[in-house]
């Protein structure tokens, strides 16, 4: 498969009162054509930021100190404003956390789709409205020929989500982030929305980079998963690979922190501690406080983020000659 | 580039529905209506008045009701009716005039200490700080004072100091709404900074501004009597309610229908913006109930 994205060596830093905090300290990561990748990380591990810094979508104490991002040739990094402004919406675009206020709430809905489209000069107006009409249709919203026309504050939680997406897709973009899409939403809209996500996928042939908390939505729903922790990459592998041989104790603790209904008593085992500070982040390899197998050596020297068989990469000093021996 | 509405879609929109919230509160329906017909009298009063306001019938003065002068006249005889309907004239004026300066000057200092923030922020609104704390009805004595008498001049001096809470309302909501999600999710799909302003942030910011102007408009009618009660407004023979009821005072035991209809009409004029001041900031609450 082709590749859509390499993103080398991204370093996101923000300053803060107290000090720089390194969100994203030097992660490589890369997207083919048609592929799901997800990162997977708990709040506060850099998966957002990750992903926003190549659009330049971070607030304004954020930096981009290192890194480039080629998307389909060129490097997203150096664009200027304008060119920036082009690639975003039309070749990637992203679906928000928070359907309830990412929409405009005083306009209508087939406007809103209707925007990225002619703001990008894809179409004509008059296609750009069949193209809202269409792409709500297919987003599974009933009565899509009324309800084109109606305003966000007449439409549910998971509805809006739909129409989230259907602005996302509205350019036939070549990369969709979809930024935690179903956080926000109850549980029970949360299979609906992820299931239209892949169709669509399907659908507009695009990449979609899923971002999200929840280990098992990503090993379902992702062909890749790339978790996070503490603004680095500790694991990094196909989700088959990664279902079979979780190598980080980082990875096998968020597995093992999920909840099985078959799984016997005792099997639930949260990770201790809590995410470290990113001013001040642990010397050697970040996670070693709250690892269970944490030697000397962890809390010395960083470890070194290398392919321990195809395509698997990961962090960590116990992993060698692809087995982890603690 | 703008994004043409559809023309043909009925418009079941926010202000149709912020209108059906508001015909819910039949008070405020009431002083719409009220406020209309003042409007359209205040329009044509030199062809519905009477008499001239400044014309005294010196055989008719203290004269009681009739159907000749239909509110009865005054020390020098002159018509009260007419002079009601002028001084209803110039209150909407310095009441909708001083709105329009409270408008410019909130909207520009809001919107800029809001959309730069930082040492701009901070010193546009310690400056708005200090119009805030200064004793408003003062200030507007001393303003008076030094640009005269005149009604532009007064409308021009509630417009000046009254716009520190128009500046704060507007600077929190650029505020919030520059980084509100809806807008970075515009910025994210590539929307231009210009069409931000224009399609997110101002049209959303309207319903409060319209809810702050109905209530400054009772405020400015207000101060404009203020003044003139004091002596500070506009220049007699020209009425204001102030004057009139200043002048009625003195005879209410015997002429009391001098004081009663000045105040009577200032009185159902300030209510009536108050209770649409009122609906509207219902009705135009995106959070209140369709």
């Amino acid at each position: 498969m082709a590749e859509l994205l390499r993103v080398n060596n991204l370093k996101t830093y923000f300053d803060r009162y107290d000090g720089v905090v390194k969100a994203v300290d030097g992660i490589s990561y890369k997207v083919n054509y048609g592929e799901t990748l997800a990162i997977v990380g708990e709040s506060g591990s850099g998966k957002t930021v990750s992903v926003l810094s190549l659009l330049r979508l971070i607030k304004r104490n954020g930096r981009i100190v290192d890194g480039e991002a080629i998307f389909d040739g060129k490097d997203l990094l150096k664009l200027n404003k304008e060119e920036l402004r082009q690639v975003r919406g039309k070749d990637i675009s992203i679906v928000f956390q928070d359907p309830m206020t990412s929409l405009n709430p005083i306009m209508r809905v087939g406007i809103q789709i209707m925007e990225p489209i002619l703001w990008h000069k894809v179409m004509s107006d008059k296609e750009a409205r069949d193209r809202a009409i269409e792409l709500l249709r297919l987003v599974g919203i009933p009565e899509y020929k009324t309800r084109v026309w109606d305003y966000p504050f007449q439409f549910s939680g998971g509805m809006r989500q739909r129409v989230m997406i259907a602005i996302a897709l509205a350019c036939n973009p070549k990369l969709v982030i979809a930024d935690e899409p179903t956080t926000a939403l109850d549980v029970t809209v949360r299979a609906q929305i992820l299931n239209l996500l892949s169709d669509m996928k399907e659908e507009f042939k695009t990449s979609v980079i899923f971002i999200t908390h929840d280990i098992t939505l990503a090993m379902n729903f992702a062909d890749t998963i790339m978790v996070m922790y503490a603004g680095k990459i500790s694991e990094y592998a196909s989700t088959e690979k990664f279902i079979r041989n979780p190598l980080h104790p980082y990875s096998q603790g968020l597995i093992s922190s999920t909840l099985d209904i078959n799984a016997k008593e005792g099997s639930l085992r949260p990770i201790p501690g809590n995410p470290p500070s990113l001013v001040n982040p642990p010397s050697g390899c970040r996670f070693h406080p709250r690892c269970p197998y944490a030697q000397d050596i962890c809390g010395e020297v960083e470890p070194e983020y290398k392919e321990v068989e195809d395509g698997h990469y990961v962090a960590c000093h116990l992993v060698k000659g692809g087995k982890f021996n603690a | 580039m703008e994004v043409a509405i559809n023309r043909k879609v009925k418009r079941s929109s926010y202000w149709s529905s912020a209108w059906r919230r508001f015909k819910r509160n039949k008070m405020a329906v009431a002083g719409l209506i009220y406020i209309i017909i003042i409007i359209i009298v205040s329009i044509f009063t030199p062809w519905i008045a009477p008499y001239p306001y400044d014309e005294p019938h010196y055989a008719h003065t203290f004269e009681k009701p009739s159907a000749k002068f239909w509110w009865g006249t005054d020390d020098l005889g002159r018509d009260m009716f007419s002079r009601n309907l002028y001084a209803m004239r110039n209150a909407l004026l310095v009441g909708f005039g001083s709105q329009i300066v409270v408008l410019i000057i909130g909207v520009i200092i809001g919107s800029i200490a809001g959309y730069r923030g930082g040492m701009i922020d901070t010193l546009l609104m310690r400056i708005t700080d200090i119009m805030y704390a200064f004793p408003t009805f003062l200030f507007n004595v001393i303003l008076v004072t030094v640009m005269g008498r005149g009604l532009f001049t007064i409308l021009v001096a509630v417009g000046l100091t009254g716009w520190a809470g128009m500046a704060r309302l507007i600077r929190g909501m650029v505020m919030y709404l520059k980084h509100a999600e809806f807008v970075e999710a515009a910025r994210a799909l590539g929307a231009k900074e210009s069409y931000i302003i224009r399609k997110y942030i101002l049209p959303n910011m309207l319903g409060p501004i319209i809810v702050s102007l109905a209530f400054g408009i009772p405020n400015g009618i207000w101060i404009e009597a203020g003044l003139a009660l004091i002596g500070m407004g506009v220049r007699p023979p020209m009425p204001s309610w102030g004057n009139m009821i200043g002048a009625g005072i003195g005879y209410i035991m015997g002429f009391p229908h001098m004081v009663i209809f000045p105040v009577l009409t200032f009185a159902l004029t300030l209510l009536a913006f108050t209770y649409v001041g009122d609906g509207l900031r219902d009705a135009l609450n995106p959070r209140s109930e369709v």
